[in-house]
């Protein structure tokens, strides 16, 4: 796949003090790439200059093979962006809200029709159309605002914490609705410091921290990248293993280590899940019997720890 | 003007007509206003206000010809007579305490022998409590009371003079001149009138006034379209703070579309409020504005600039709240300076040329122009050419510091 967005060392102070620091990533045509990080660490002035909302200090992106810098017009006719406040006018209907943003986004008025009831129909909302936007709940707006982002058929949708503040249903809700335009072709751009919408939605996740991207891949490559293992724990009969069945499982190519502790033996592997047949196998081959077996995968939440020594959601 | 602008403009205007709050702040208040305002100083402005009466009370213990010419022909008739509220009491010590209990302002005491002192020409003294809380209406009493004592004993030393010299000559006898003095001095009573009589006149010759119903038309009207527009211009700094101006800058929408789109929904909105305060006091109050043409151009000019003075103050504040808090701040000092609260009439000269750094003097300059039956554009070019410098200058500034934040 091609790179729709080109990002490269892409910087931004205010007022001497550096927001984002020498970015640079690139996300391909139909994927959905996260930018995951804490409160703080630079998603949003990233999305903000994506969006030529602001002037890098310094570096460029190309969105669609425009520069940001150099033509942020073209660039702003192949984007469409989800803020993280709700960017609506309260006193008009969502519809009403929905043509103003239409005329804006340049959609002739015969296809602002139709693609502002496509909008709504993607958002599950053609049905409150003509309310007034107030007289919504937070998650409703907030499908509102995105659908305000879709009106023109973007090439790349970006939303900068589109969940903040809603209920766990309109959360729910919203995750699926991006889901679903990523799986009809719509590349997405998407910021969050909810590490499980990241690992839910995206294909490549960068990590922020500070104003710069500490880690970068898939969620297998940053796992691996960091060098997190995965721990399989096995609860069995111990009295029963001897010392055949721990070296026959440490002899499996892919595990790091052994370990019986109490009732359980654990193996430390980078590759859990597709170790997890040969490993019941040599139970099986050792008459060992398997009570209960549990896989713990390091999650994002574990790595940016690691990488950072602080939370996620410090 | 692009489509976006005025699509911009016309979602402004929309959002407006669904603030009710604002709609009864901007047209109910200055009808209301101008209906108290002219109600009360229509009678005062053409001469026919309803003094409040002075009220004092006078206490007889003379009864003689004197005491009562002046009581009834000075005190109670003419101009001062229109002046004065009279109250009889029986006795100096109940005078006294309504005095003292601020009932009346003045308490006049005319002694027992009072007018026969007079004729005899004999020395004697009217006594007068004042309420000193009240010093300006009792010194209007203290006064009259002062100049009848006077003019009496002006009368008193002529007529003795004059007494004795005909009686020395032998022109009357003393029983004929006794008999004639007290004509002689009743005199008094026409010197007075004819005074109180002099001052009316010279009130009566002032300048031509508007009605003040058509003054006070034009000044709240005035006044309100600067909060009206000034409501309007802090828009931009609602759609900042709710991300929708952040999200117009994210469209392929120019920053000329968008503060375009602001200003044209501005001005709208001040030509827009000025005209239906047109209409509405034509039709209540029975208004007459003049030439529909001049107003027009008049109400755009005035509309412009108050569309300019409200950009400025919103580029000046940081929020809508701040905005709120500056506006009456920078459009009330103006308002009283310009002539909108205190009529330009009235004005002593420094303040009179110092309203003419305001916008409300230079609009109710025009608007009263036409008012007065002006018919040429020639008329209202001074104040229409001023205006629109005075919105140029602060759109120009406002524009340049709502660019840089």
């Amino acid at each position: 796949m091609d790179p729709l967005v080109v990002v490269e060392d892409l910087t931004k102070h205010f007022n001497g003090r550096a927001a984002v620091r020498g970015v640079s990533f690139q996300v391909l045509a139909g994927e959905t790439f996260g930018l995951l990080g804490p409160n703080g660490a630079g998603k949003t002035t990233t999305i903000g200059m994506l969006a030529c909302l602001l002037d890098p200090t310094s570096g460029d992106a190309t969105i669609a093979g425009h520069s940001i810098r150099r033509a942020p017009m073209a660039v702003r006719r192949a984007i469409g962006v989800v803020p993280q406040e709700i960017a609506l006018y309260p006193t008009l209907s969502a519809r009403e809200n929905l043509r103003f943003w239409a005329r804006m986004y340049e959609v002739p008025g015969d296809i602002a029709r139709q693609r502002i009831d496509e909008s709504l129909d993607i958002v599950g909302l053609r049905d409150r159309a003509d309310e007034r936007v107030n007289t919504y709940s937070g998650g409703m707006k907030r499908r509102i605002n995105i659908a305000v982002g879709l009106l023109h058929q973007p090439q790349l949708l970006m939303l900068d914490e589109p969940t903040v503040g809603v209920d766990p249903q309109s959360r729910s809700n919203i995750l699926e609705t991006v889901k679903r335009l990523n799986q009809v072709g719509l590349t997405i751009l998407y910021t969050s410091h909810y590490m499980e919408e990241v690992e839910f939605l995206c294909d490549r996740i960068a990590i922020m921290d500070l104003g710069q991207i500490i880690a970068l891949g898939t969620q297998t490559e940053l796992r691996l990248q960091v060098g997190e293992r995965d721990l399989i724990r096995i609860a069995t009969q111990v009295a029963k293993l001897g010392t055949t069945l721990p070296a026959a499982l440490r002899a499996l190519p892919g595990v790091d280590d052994v370990h019986v502790r109490d009732d359980r033996l654990e193996v430390l592997t980078s590759y859990g899940r597709r170790l997890l047949p040969q490993i019941v196998t040599q139970f099986v081959q050792h008459d060992v019997p398997i009570l209960a077996i549990e896989v713990k995968e390091p999650n994002l939440e574990s790595l940016f720890l690691k990488l950072t020594g602080k939370a996620l959601r410090d | 003007m692009t489509d976006k602008t005025l699509v911009i403009a016309l979602k402004d205007l929309s959002i407006r007509t669904r603030d009710r709050r604002s709609a009864v702040i901007l047209l109910a208040m200055p009808m209301a206003l101008i209906f108290i305002l002219g109600l009360v100083f229509t009678p005062l402005w053409s001469g026919t206000a309803e003094i409040q009466r002075i009220p004092i009370v006078v206490v007889d213990q003379d009864r003689g010809e004197i005491a009562r010419l002046f009581i009834e022909q000075i005190l109670a008739t003419g101009e001062i007579g229109r002046l004065l509220r009279i109250d009889r009491a029986g006795e100096a010590s109940a005078a006294r305490t309504l005095v003292m209990r601020g009932r009346r302002v003045a308490g006049l005491i005319i002694p027992e022998g009072f007018s026969q002192a007079v004729m005899t020409g004999r020395p004697t003294r009217l006594t007068l409590y004042t309420d000193p809380a009240q010093s300006i209406r009792a010194g209007i009493v203290q006064s009259i009371v002062t100049r009848f004592a006077a003019e009496i004993a002006k009368r008193q030393i002529a007529v003795t003079v004059a007494a004795e010299t005909l009686i020395v000559e032998r022109v009357m006898t003393p029983d004929q001149v006794a008999a004639a003095i007290p004509d002689w001095l009743r005199d008094v009573e026409e010197f007075i009138d004819h005074q109180a009589v002099a001052i009316a006149e010279e009130r009566g010759a002032g300048p031509r006034f508007a009605p003040a119903i058509n003054y006070y038309a034009i000044a709240m009207g005035v006044m309100y379209i600067l909060f009206g527009v000034s409501i309007a211009s802090q828009g931009i700094l609602v759609e900042r703070r709710e991300g929708t101006l952040a999200r117009l800058r994210t469209t392929p929408t120019t920053a000329g579309d968008i503060i375009g789109g602001k200003l044209l929904a501005t001005f709208l909105t001040g030509f827009t409020q000025l005209s239906l305060l047109v209409v509405f006091t034509r039709a209540f109050y029975g208004v007459r504005w003049g030439s529909p043409l001049l107003l027009a151009v008049m109400i755009s000019a005035t509309a412009l600039a108050a569309a300019g003075l409200g950009t400025l103050i919103a580029a000046l504040a940081r929020s809508p709240e701040s905005a709120e808090a500056l506006a009456p701040a920078v459009i009330l000092p103006m308002s009283f300076l310009g002539g909108s609260m205190w009529p330009i009439y009235a004005m002593p000269p420094w303040l009179d040329t110092a309203s003419r750094l305001s916008f409300n003097r230079w609009a109710l300059d025009g608007f009263l122009a036409i008012m007065d039956g002006a018919t040429t554009a020639a008329a209202i070019a001074q104040p229409v050419a001023i205006l629109l410098g005075m919105g140029v200058v602060c759109l120009a500034i406002g524009t340049w510091r709502l660019r840089f934040q």
